[in-house]
Formats: C-alpha cells, sequence, structure tokens
C-alpha cells in the first residue's frame, strides 16, 4: 500500500529552502577546533605501534627490555609471543609508549 | 639550504654500487653524514646545533619559548608546546599544505621545516588569522566538511591572496594547488577565494 506524503509548504517549513550554516564553521576555520589528534594533555604519552615487516612468518623471540633501556620510554608491550604466526605485514607486534 | 648529491667517479675503478656493497648501508649512511655536516660547516655562517636548546619564535606577534633538538620541526614546536594544533600533521613532506603557516608572509610547510630554522622570523598561524576575512568567507562559502585541511586552506589562501589580490577563479586554483581535500570542498574553497576577492579584502 502506496504512502501518501508530501512536503509541508515552504513558509510552514524552517528547514527546506534556507541556507544553513555550519554550527563548528568558524571553530575548524581559525584551528580552534580540537580534533583528537590535536589532544595535549599534561604528562601524555604517546604511544607507537611497531608492524611486522613480513607478510607470513613465525615469530622467533621478542626482545623488549632494550627499548625500555632508552630514555623516555615508559611502556613497552609485546602484543605477540615467540612461536605466533604473522599472517599480514603490518600486523603489530609491540606497542611502545613514551614521553613526547 | 642546497641539495647535495655525492657521486662518484664512474672512471675510478671504484662504483657507488661496489662502495656501498663494502662499506654496508649504516658505514655508508655514517660516511655521507659527516661529509654533510663538515660541508655545512663550512658554508659561510652556517652553524652547527646539537642537544636540548631553548629558543624563542615569534608566532602572531608574540615572542615564545619553546625547547626543542635540532630535529624538532616547527610543526611539532607548534603544536605540542605552545598548543597551536591548527596547523595539522597530514603529511610528513608538504604534500598535503595542511601545515601551511606564514613565515615574513610567506606560506611555509611547518612540517617540513624545522623550528631552529624559523628563530627571528615572523610567524603566522591560522590562529592568529581570527580577525582575516579569510575564514568568515569560508563559513559563508561553507568551504570545509570534516574541517582537517582547513585551517591549512586558509592561511593558503591568504598567502595567495597576499600575492595576488585580484586574482581570478583560475588563478586561485592554481595557487591553491598545493593544498589537498580529501572531502572534496575544493569547489567552494575557491568561491570562498573570490568572496575574499571581491571584498576587497
Amino acid at each position: 500500500m502506496a504512502v501518501e506524503y508530501s512536503w509541508p509548504a515552504k513558509e510552514k517549513s524552517h528547514a527546506i529552502g534556507t541556507r544553513v550554516k555550519r554550527v563548528d564553521g568558524m571553530a575548524k576555520a581559525t584551528g580552534a577546533a580540537k580534533y583528537t589528534y590535536d589532544v595535549n594533555l599534561k604528562d601524555q604519552l604517546i604511544a607507537k605501534g611497531l608492524g611486522c615487516p613480513h607478510a607470513a612468518c613465525t615469530i622467533k623471540s621478542i626482545d623488549v627490555p632494550p627499548a625500555l633501556k632508552i630514555s623516555g620510554v615508559v611502556e613497552a608491550k609485546p602484543l605477540k609471543k615467540s612461536g605466533d604466526k604473522i599472517d599480514f605485514q603490518g600486523d603489530l607486534i609491540v606497542i611502545v609508549a613514551a614521553e613526547t | 639550504m642546497a641539495q647535495r648529491t655525492t657521486t662518484l667517479d664512474p672512471h675510478s675503478g671504484f662504483s657507488r654500487r661496489d662502495f656501498l656493497r663494502g662499506s654496508g648501508p649504516v658505514a655508508a649512511a655514517a660516511t655521507l653524514h659527516e661529509q654533510t655536516t663538515a660541508a655545512l660547516a663550512q658554508e659561510k655562517g652556517a652553524k652547527v646545533a646539537s642537544g636540548t636548546q631553548t629558543i624563542t619564535l615569534n608566532v602572531n606577534d608574540k615572542d615564545q619559548q619553546v625547547k626543542v633538538e635540532p630535529r624538532t620541526t616547527l610543526m611539532e614546536a607548534l603544536r605540542y608546546q605552545l598548543d597551536l594544533t591548527g596547523c595539522k600533521p597530514v603529511c610528513t613532506d608538504g604534500s598535503s599544505g595542511a601545515a601551511t603557516v606564514l613565515e615574513d608572509g610567506k606560506p611555509i610547510q611547518a612540517n617540513t621545516r624545522l623550528a631552529m630554522q624559523s628563530v627571528g622570523k615572523k610567524l603566522t598561524t591560522v590562529e592568529g588569522m581570527a580577525n582575516d576575512p579569510v575564514p568568515k568567507a569560508f563559513v559563508e562559502a561553507d568551504a570545509q566538511q570534516c574541517g582537517f585541511c582547513t585551517p591549512g586552506f586558509v592561511v593558503g589562501v591568504r598567502a595567495f591572496l597576499n600575492s595576488k589580490p585580484k586574482a581570478t577563479e583560475e588563478e586561485i586554483r592554481k595557487g591553491l594547488n598545493g593544498n589537498l581535500c580529501r572531502c572534496g570542498t575544493y569547489a567552494n574553497v575557491i568561491q570562498a577565494a573570490l568572496k575574499v576577492v571581491k571584498g576587497g579584502a
């Protein structure tokens, strides 16, 4: 069964046929808008993942302690363990968090 | 800065390939690095900087101190120390134009410039353009969607119109070809720039 519908008369509509300005337009155009990437908190750490450089391989071992010895590095966590199979290049192996 | 390439004499019996094979990439890189550093130091007026230093940057008419290493880019100093996040990290080679700022009125890519290079220069970021007609024209022409590339475009339009205040549509298209927008707002960006031209800004 077809539903009958007609748009409201133009003078009764507050949206149809009017130009609407983007509410955050000015904030974005002047750089004031904060994206997730723009958040700078006090003592914020930056995390980076290390992706596997090979497309298909097996992890023999992961040695994390040397990374922790680099100044500024707070945490280095292996996401795989020895014996794990890697199925694609870029599969995350280790994630490291460090001071900026 | 001058571009430098190392060429080896093909008749010396010592090819580049043999050289690299013999010394390994690490040794080769170290040699090149030493050569470059030495060559640059010899250049007139060149200084070799190392370690963390406090420098003064003049940003948006204010002298501000930042702590930088020689490798710190201008974008990193602006974003992470002065919290001027209008300058966006999109590419690492200046191809997106999202990190455009003005240095002495000329557009530069803050992500391919070292912070130390901008000492003594007058920098203007998009945050310093709040009273400029360009952002207003962007809002009126709806020249944005997600807005991530917009600050780069705003600075780009300002810089281009500074050099060509009566630019035509075609000239604006060419002048802004260093900025990329994935949302595809180009048509309205051009309209925004034309609004500024017509407004006599």
